[in-house]
């Protein structure tokens, strides 16, 4: 019996486990995209008004960001200024690939970042600036597109993540 | 650490094919695309295979590829092209260590202005080289620790520019405040504003920025005894020169000519006169960074 009970108990909660997860996903890929966005007016400015070189703005980025973000900035900058890579959208992908299972960024979002670092680094700053202010557009609209459809999809998953947690428990025991 | 910083200059592939290389004397490298990399010393001429050995064929010699102009762009910059914009403008970028990346390609113009340099071909390191010393017998003449108005002339690739580095070195080492206009980069080839060649402990650059500009702010902001200049010509020199000497700083430049004749023609005797006490003639091309005689302002030889 009380292994039983410990098995509902187990059940139950990776129910609703999975439904607050799944609740919380958009919110926090929303937030990433926001620290993100910081990360890149930070470049903007670093490539504006200082001119620094991308991989010690990069570093200085990393110390100012947080989480996964912090750890893209900051490896990219480091691969840069090792010169291990032949181009910035290479150390670019690569640090974002490394990190693929720890971050809440989708297919798309690396790929609009990944075009956005195969610009990084020529032409002028002019240039330059236009480009990271196209991706900063593409994290707006996704941000406020997640935030309109987590305030939607949060409470449904929730419910749906506990209700069926009870429902297989009654189903089985 | 000389190989390193030019290695540095280099996408994997050619880093790898130059590091076998053995680097003495060499003063160039010349990649063009779709053609031999040529290395230089002094006068000869080499080709390096792919295995990174020196050969004397062009034929036998590694063939740069557009994907290595491209990289080594990308290196020279530090991958951040828009950081040294200015100094494309102008056709080089000085690199860590002092050496020079020249460019050729197609360059944009707009309004009048040189704007960037897209498609390049070709692209020159010269690889910096300092003589440590070579000014010890002009110093020893004037007396260590003697300051003077000096105009050090030669004709190009004669080694002004060598002599002045180390008359600068050579002063501040010895307790002057030297401040140098290094418009070009030529003199302490900085690099993010460190100088990769020694020009002393007590010495301030400016550098990138027009020398009658420099030569002021100098004068303003860092109360040299010495002021150093490369290559003067245009009368906002010579009025910048004039105010140093007024100011009570004592100015070195260098300038092109065979001698102080030559000089004269092309400044005015009037102005050379009346800004420097001595006047250092450089043998030439033959006999690089070799003093041929000295005079005095007037051009009246004092030393052959």
């Amino acid at each position: 019996m009380l292994i039983k009970a410990i098995g509902a108990f187990i059940v139950f909660f990776s129910c609703a486990a999975c439904g607050l997860y799944l609740s919380l996903k958009d919110r926090f890929r929303a937030e990433e995209l926001k620290e993100m966005k910081r990360g890149l007016m930070l470049l903007k400015s670093s490539i504006g008004y200082s001119s620094k070189p991308l991989y010690e703005a990069m570093i200085d980025i990393s110390e100012k960001t947080e989480n996964t973000v912090s750890e893209i900035f900051e490896d990219t900058g480091r691969l840069l200024k090792a010169r291990k890579a032949s181009s910035v959208g290479e150390a670019w992908r690569k640090t974002i690939s490394d990190r693929r299972s720890r971050t809440y960024f989708t297919k798309n979002d690396t790929e609009m970042f990944s075009a956005f670092a195969d610009i990084l680094g020529g032409d002028d700053s002019k240039c330059q600036i236009e480009n990271i202010d196209s991706v900063i557009d593409y994290i707006d609209k996704k941000a406020e597109e997640l935030m309109r459809k987590n305030n939607k999809d949060a409470r449904l998953f929730r419910s749906a993540g506990v209700l069926g947690g009870i429902l297989i428990v009654v189903v089985l025991f | 650490m000389l190989k390193n910083t030019v290695l540095d200059c280099f996408g994997e592939k050619m880093r790898k094919i130059l590091g076998g290389y053995d680097w003495r004397n060499i003063n160039e490298i010349r990649v063009r695309a779709e053609r031999p990399v040529i290395l230089k010393s002094g006068n000869n001429e080499y080709f390096v295979n792919n295995d990174g050995q020196a050969v004397f064929e062009p034929q036998k010699g590694y063939i740069a590829e557009h994907s290595d102009l491209e990289q080594m762009v990308n290196m020279i910059s530090d991958y951040s092209l828009y950081s040294v914009q200015e100094q494309l403008r102008k056709g080089f970028i000085t690199v860590r260590g002092g050496h020079r990346a020249a460019f050729a390609g197609s360059y944009a113009v707009e309004n009048g202005q040189v704007c960037t340099v897209k498609n390049i071909g070709s692209i020159n390191i010269r690889i910096a080289g300092e003589i440590k010393n070579c000014a010890d017998d002009v110093l020893r003449f004037f007396g260590r620790g003697v300051l003077k108005n000096m105009l050090i002339i030669s004709p190009v690739c004669g080694g002004k520019t060598t002599l002045l580095r180390d008359m600068a070195r050579q002063l501040s080492e010895d307790g002057a405040t030297v401040g140098i206009a290094d418009e070009r980069g030529e003199i302490a080839a900085c690099y993010m504003g460190v100088p990769q060649l020694d020009v002393g402990i007590r010495t301030d650059v400016i550098d990138g920025c027009p020398k009658a500009d420099a030569i002021s702010m100098l004068i303003r902001t860092m109360s040299p005894e010495l002021i150093c200049a490369d290559e003067i010509g245009a009368e906002e020199d010579f009025s910048a020169m004039r105010e140093a000497a007024l100011s009570g700083a004592f100015v070195i430049c260098t300038a092109h000519g065979r001698d102080e004749e030559d000089i004269y023609k092309k400044f005015g005797y009037q102005r050379i006169a009346e800004i420097f006490d001595r006047l250092i003639v450089l043998e030439g091309r033959n006999n690089i960074g070799k003093i041929k005689h000295i005079a005095n302002g007037r051009g009246e030889k004092i030393c052959l």
